[in-house]
């Protein structure tokens, strides 16, 4: 029953809010350690009141949105090429094997060095860990094909062009949409690590700004919005794949 | 008269080995089959009927030989759609619904609406009117046979190449679906090569009978069936089909011990 489990998940939610309101003002006399959720509350509408909190949450999602979906179309195409052709899968994967073990934290401050600390230099971050989690989970899925599936357009004639966008494409989907949603959780952490080292706007320079100025309230203020991002696009990319691979009944998680 | 559709003539497929004799799956197999006649092709598993099969199609080019159609020789995948093709398991796209599945070789050869008339009107013939919007993993293992023979039949094919088809099915489905073949065919007026090995399914179902011997496979004997159509399940109990079952039988039988006897040696 999801609407039963929805309303016992909402009530926990509230219930913990509560106790922990509750806890920061009967035992708490600073409110820098742990400020009571009515404080980032305040703070919240502060910010929003300001102009400021639009101005932060824009430039991460505006960052995310770019480096996303650029990173879905280079990172299918590539994947395919991969998938496809096995000369253009071993060119890569020395390449790939090597950019993908090293933590994207020790990228940043060179992508800094190179793009600024503008807004480009976090959408080349978002691009870069997207784009090679799709480019591999392309690759698997475009390698891994039914065979029947490809026996099948043969003995339909259909033409190249015709099995790509009819079968091998939409046969490697569930990989790819898998790709994405490694891709988000992973881009979002880069983005707000790529904003807390050098940045002018964005959620991440919000939390440097917080902590710097020991502003615990709107400290938490930034922690809830980039979890409610992480969140939304979690459930973004569910619906997109139930909507886009709906033979799939059940997605694991 | 009889007017040939399918000539094979000295049809060979055979795969190199390094330093090896080839490995021969079959060999000369030449075979005429008329308009609107069904023959089965029946033989010990691992004889080279269902290769044959992919070679006829096209999926899989013969060593030597040649394919025709209507006097034309076929080469590869290159050329008109004048075959169709049932595969053996599941092969229906798990992303399209059945009656996508059934215009996969219709979009962008004939307008999307005559198409769409097409595909809902071999649907109907297979009898899954009312199923165009399931997807395949919704529809039962005998449903999903149905409508990969839609899908072999819209493109209107020369002949139908039919690839052990109800293999994976149960034995109760199986039969149901070999009444409703008899059914369909007899609507569609096709051409058609089938291929089991299961012989009473062959017998049911043919007007002629094709015995190809163990590997590397040659056709061993034909046998016309003579039984009246339209066919039903009774047919099975008449004395003609079970003598004919029987020597099918026996011959197959004899190529099994036969292809025992020389792997041990």
């Amino acid at each position: 029953m999801p609407g039963q489990a929805l309303r016992r998940g909402c009530l926990s939610i509230a219930g913990g809010l509560l106790l922990w309101e509750i806890l920061t003002r009967l035992l708490l006399e600073n409110e820098l350690l742990i400020p009571p959720p009515t404080s980032v509350l305040r703070s919240l509408w502060k910010l929003t009141l300001s102009g400021e909190l639009n101005r932060h949450l824009s430039a991460t999602l505006f960052e995310f949105v770019c480096g996303f979906s650029t990173a879905c179309i280079v990172g299918i195409l590539l994947g395919y090429l991969m998938g496809r052709y096995r000369w253009f899968d071993d060119l890569m994967d020395p390449w790939i094997a090597t950019l993908y073990s090293i933590p994207v934290i020790a990228f940043v401050p060179f992508i800094i060095i190179w793009f600024g600390i503008g807004l480009f230099s976090k959408i080349i971050v978002v691009f870069k860990i997207t784009a090679v989690a799709i480019m591999l989970n392309t690759a698997a899925g475009i390698k891994t094909i039914d065979p029947v599936w490809l026996e099948l357009s043969n003995s339909l004639r259909l033409s190249p062009w015709e099995t790509t966008y009819k079968i091998r494409l939409p046969a490697a989907l569930p990989y790819i949409i898998t790709g994405m949603r490694l891709g988000v959780g992973r881009a979002l952490l880069g983005v707000i690590v790529a904003e807390l080292m050098a940045a002018n706007a964005g959620l991440g320079y919000l939390l440097r700004d917080a902590s710097e100025t020991w502003d615990s309230p709107k400290l938490f203020v930034a922690v809830v919005l980039l979890a409610a991002m992480g969140v939304g696009s979690f459930i973004l990319i569910r619906k997109g794949e139930q909507k886009l691979a709906p033979w799939r009944e059940t997605a694991e998680w | 008269m009889a007017v040939p559709v399918l000539e094979l003539r000295n049809l060979t497929k055979e795969i190199p080995a390094a330093g090896q004799e080839p490995f021969v799956i079959f060999k000369n197999i030449s075979l005429t089959v008329n308009e609107g006649e069904f023959v089965s092709i029946v033989g010990p598993s691992g004889c080279g009927k269902t290769t044959m099969l992919r070679v006829i199609n096209g999926l899989l080019t013969p060593s030597s030989g040649q394919i025709f159609i209507d006097g034309k020789e076929q080469k590869g995948t290159d050329g008109d759609l004048v075959m169709g093709f049932v595969f053996q398991g599941a092969s229906l796209l798990p992303w399209r619904t059945s009656l996508k599945n059934v215009l996969l070789g219709l979009e962008g050869k004939k307008p999307p609406q005559e198409a769409g008339q097409i595909a809902r009107s071999h649907l109907n013939l297979v009898g899954l009117s009312g199923f165009e919007n399931h997807y395949p993993h919704q529809l039962s293992g005998g449903m999903q046979q149905r409508v990969n023979l839609a899908r072999a039949l819209a493109v209107d094919p020369r002949i139908l190449l039919m690839d052990e088809p109800f293999a994976a099915l149960d034995a109760q489905t199986r039969t149901f679906m070999q009444l409703e073949l008899l059914r369909i065919w007899s609507q569609a007026k096709k051409t058609v090569i089938f291929i089991t090995h299961m012989i009473s399914e062959a017998i049911l179902l043919s007007d002629r009978v094709v015995v190809f011997s163990r590997r590397p496979g040659r056709i061993r004997s034909e046998f016309a069936v003579p039984l009246a159509r339209p066919r039903d399940i009774d047919i099975k109990s008449d004395h003609r089909f079970v003598e004919l079952e029987n020597v099918v039988w026996k011959q197959i039988e004899e190529e099994v011990k036969a292809s025992r006897e020389s792997s041990l040696i």
